[in-house]
């Protein structure tokens, strides 16, 4: 049997780990969210109108979390899934940096980069 | 209709974009924003907002199975995601600068173009690869392995600058029409760079993710994802990806070649249609 050490560890079984923890993350949070939308909304309404009348810019859905809004819940699950790529990115960044290869720390550092000045540039225009 | 069967229908629509999308290394939009907006009458600024959820579910969902068989080119991705990002900036600041009608033909027409290229290049695919030394500095170059005979086949990476640029151009897709842009990336790894097409699949698959998360960030300032809008789309795209990670290794390269062919000269043909409507 191999005794598995993190120098064991391939990149691509680190970044398919990174995937799989924030893909089930969102899938169970955004599910249970889903469902206990419902739960509180017995009848329901119709969609477009009751179901998208809740909107939370930035950050608003947090509040809401404490009290145990299944529409919080949902955004919770949209936001992990929403990060996953950027964990990805750093998580990649991280292990060429122990395997010392220094050009892709370069080109991964350069995406992330990248990826946080277009978060801004969007913000700002929008 | 009531929320809980509209819910019901985008979610199973949602099944099968997450499906096309991790075959062909697209987002899944071209399925989620007409359901959500012709057939459920979902506002358009919600329902790109959900697609847009919905190109980072297919990616994540598929590429956690590629990355981990080795069916995504990791290196390439990495290196071309720089582009891609790059482009999707520009095409933002320049979506309120040229009319959208123009772009829209453009864009047709080079989608109609490349096409045509994917159907005649069967042939040329055989001729001897040219030497790249960016691609062997950086290690771009990769292998493929068949899951029937487990057999590894190692492929050769070129014309990675040509690469680079053309995922500037599908970049300033993605910025300018909020799309994945798949449709563009595929061809530019198949054609452009000579990687295998279940490969060049695989490879948009887990890049398109980082186009849209860069890109999402307004989105959800403004608040225009709606939660019971994208969750369910979310959930369904999530499944539907994962099945169609299991799916990729199985099917024949030539069937995923034809029927991304025929997505391709679908999405040309709108953009046409839509510019001159």
């Amino acid at each position: 049997m191999t005794i598995r050490t993190p120098d064991l560890d391939t990149i691509e079984q680190r970044i398919s780990r990174v995937l799989r923890i924030g893909v089930w993350s969102s899938f169970l949070l955004a599910s249970a969210g889903v469902v206990a939308w419902f739960l509180d909304h017995p009848g329901a309404g119709s969609l477009p109108d009751t179901a998208t009348e809740e909107a939370f810019p930035g950050l608003a859905w947090v509040p809401g979390l404490v009290r145990g809004q299944g529409s919080s819940l949902a955004m919770l699950g949209l936001w992990v899934l929403v990060l996953t790529p950027w964990l990805r990115v750093v998580a990649a960044m991280a292990f060429f940096w122990r395997t010392r290869d220094r050009v892709f720390v370069a080109i991964t550092g350069l995406v992330a980069l990248l990826m946080v000045l277009s978060w801004v540039l969007g913000n700002a225009q929008g | 209709m009531p929320a809980l069967e509209a819910s019901l229908v985008s979610f199973l629509f949602s099944i099968l974009a997450g499906t096309l999308g991790a075959l062909l290394g697209l987002g899944g939009g071209i399925i989620v924003v007409p359901v959500l907006t012709l057939l459920l009458g979902v506002d358009i600024r919600h329902a790109i907002a959900a697609s847009l959820v919905s190109i980072i579910a297919t990616s994540s969902g598929a590429a956690a199975a590629y990355v981990r068989d080795g069916l995504a080119n990791l290196r390439v991705a990495f290196f071309l995601e720089i582009g891609t990002v790059v482009g999707s900036m520009i095409g933002a600041s320049l979506a309120g600068l040229l009319p959208a009608a123009m772009l829209q033909g453009l864009f047709g027409g080079l989608l109609a173009a490349t096409a045509v290229l994917m159907l005649r290049n069967r042939s040329s695919r055989e001729a001897p690869v040219p030497p790249d030394p960016l691609a062997d500095r950086l290690a771009l170059h990769g292998r493929v392995r068949d899951p029937a005979t487990g057999k590894e086949t190692p492929y050769r990476v070129t014309r990675s600058p040509l690469g680079l640029g053309l995922m500037v151009l599908a970049g300033i897709l993605s910025g300018l029409l909020g799309v994945g842009a798949g449709i563009l990336k595929v061809p530019a790894l198949d054609l452009g760079m000579r990687l295998p097409i279940k490969v060049s699949s695989a490879t948009s698959n887990l890049m398109i993710g980082v186009t849209a998360a860069a890109g999402a960030g307004v989105w959800l300032a403004r608040g225009d994802v709606r939660p019971m809008i994208a969750a369910p789309v979310a959930i369904g795209v999530l499944l539907g990806a994962m099945l169609g990670a299991r799916l990729l290794p199985r099917l024949p390269s030539l069937w995923i070649r034809r029927v991304f062919v025929v997505v391709l000269l679908w999405v040309s043909g709108q953009m046409i249609w839509r510019a001159f409507a």
